[in-house]
């Protein structure tokens, strides 16, 4: 998996002191933006709450003042503050951490492009936190103690934790008759 | 993370199609990497679905430019809190010094009425009133400015 520490060349000048100038910081959105966005979009289940959170997100961590030249700790700790401001929003809503309703007709989302794909039904039929580790694990590429890191669970635990929502994961694709392609090397 | 020592390898096989035979054969009497493949097939699928849909993400400029007014706002709350503080110590001072030597000072005009000639009492409460008015105002303006600062600080 390509990293961003390879796309972003480390001696850019905006990164210098290891805080981000504009120039620097739009190279970061760019290569960053849209998988976040994709990573919001399927814990919350909403897109416009999901580009809301995305904004939150890059303003925390410029505000953050966070000092690196790794871009791909940046990219985590980025990836933090939305786990974060997705476990704020649904705290808020509710006095429990709990899961969004089962299906996206619940929400409201029927009609929305990101909630009409079989895989969305699937992960949309899971708890956030379920969904969240997954993702992190699966698509981008976490460790275990980002990931734990991120959750704010212990890092011991996470293994069987991820275990499970695989599992889960695994039981609402066959539930849905989801047939993944198998990939090809090109 | 299925405990097997094959997932990174099947994780990598199921996102860029990397299989081996070996590998295949593995993941096909393996029930965690079989779950771990699938799984790892519906998420790139989907990540790519998603990559498809071409909605236009938010400007970053708008994001920087309120970042930049978020840090002038809290730099400049940082810089007034300083302010804030010793206007209130300030008052407090003021309203110390008020009631330690609020008994003195009456005990002083009361002396002065003494000395001072009758026709001069006549004008003694006007005398005392001017610098009193003028304490007390000091005093309300000082407090009232202590919480504009905090207030258009903290909005």
């Amino acid at each position: 998996m390509a990293t961003v520490a390879s796309a972003v060349p480390a001696a850019h000048a905006g990164l210098a002191s290891g805080v981000m100038d504009e120039a620097a910081f739009q190279a970061f959105y760019t290569l960053t933006a849209r998988r976040l966005r994709a990573y919001l979009i399927r814990s919350l289940a909403d897109r416009s709450l999901a580009d809301d959170l995305m904004q939150e997100a890059y303003l925390r961590l410029l505000r953050s003042g966070l000092k690196t030249d790794d871009e791909d700790h940046r990219k985590a700790y980025l990836f933090r503050i939305a786990t974060n401001l997705i476990r704020d929003h649904f705290r808020r809503r509710r006095p429990e951490y709990e899961m969004p309703p089962d299906l996206p007709g619940d929400l409201g989302f029927q009609n929305n492009f990101e909630a009409r794909t079989d895989v969305a039904r699937a992960m949309n039929g899971l708890a956030t936190r379920d969904r969240q580790m997954l993702w992190l694990a699966y698509v981008e590429g976490s460790s275990h103690q980002e990931i734990a890191k991120a959750l704010g669970l212990k890092t011991a635990s996470l293994k069987s934790m991820l275990s499970r929502a695989r599992h889960r994961m695994a039981d609402r694709i066959r539930e849905l008759g989801i047939r993944p392609l198998e990939r090809s090397e090109s | 993370m299925s405990g097997c020592r094959y997932e990174t390898d099947v994780v990598t096989a199921a996102r860029d199609g990397s299989w081996t035979e070996a590998l295949r054969d593995h993941a096909a009497s393996c029930l965690g990497c079989a779950e771990t493949a699938l799984v790892v097939a519906a998420l790139t699928q989907d990540v790519e679905a998603l990559a498809l849909d071409d909605t236009p993400l938010p400007d970053p400029k708008i994001i920087w430019i309120r970042s930049r007014l978020k840090l002038r706002q809290e730099r400049s709350f940082q810089a007034t809190r300083v302010i804030t503080w010793v206007q209130r110590l300030t008052i407090v001072c003021v309203a110390a010094v008020a009631i330690f030597f609020g008994p003195g000072l009456r005990e002083l005009i009361s002396g002065l009425r003494t000395l001072l000639p009758t026709a001069a009492l006549a004008d003694l409460p006007l005398l005392i009133s001017g610098p009193s008015a003028v304490l007390g105002l000091t005093f309300v303006v000082m407090a009232l400015m202590a919480l504009w600062n905090e207030r258009s600080a903290v909005s």
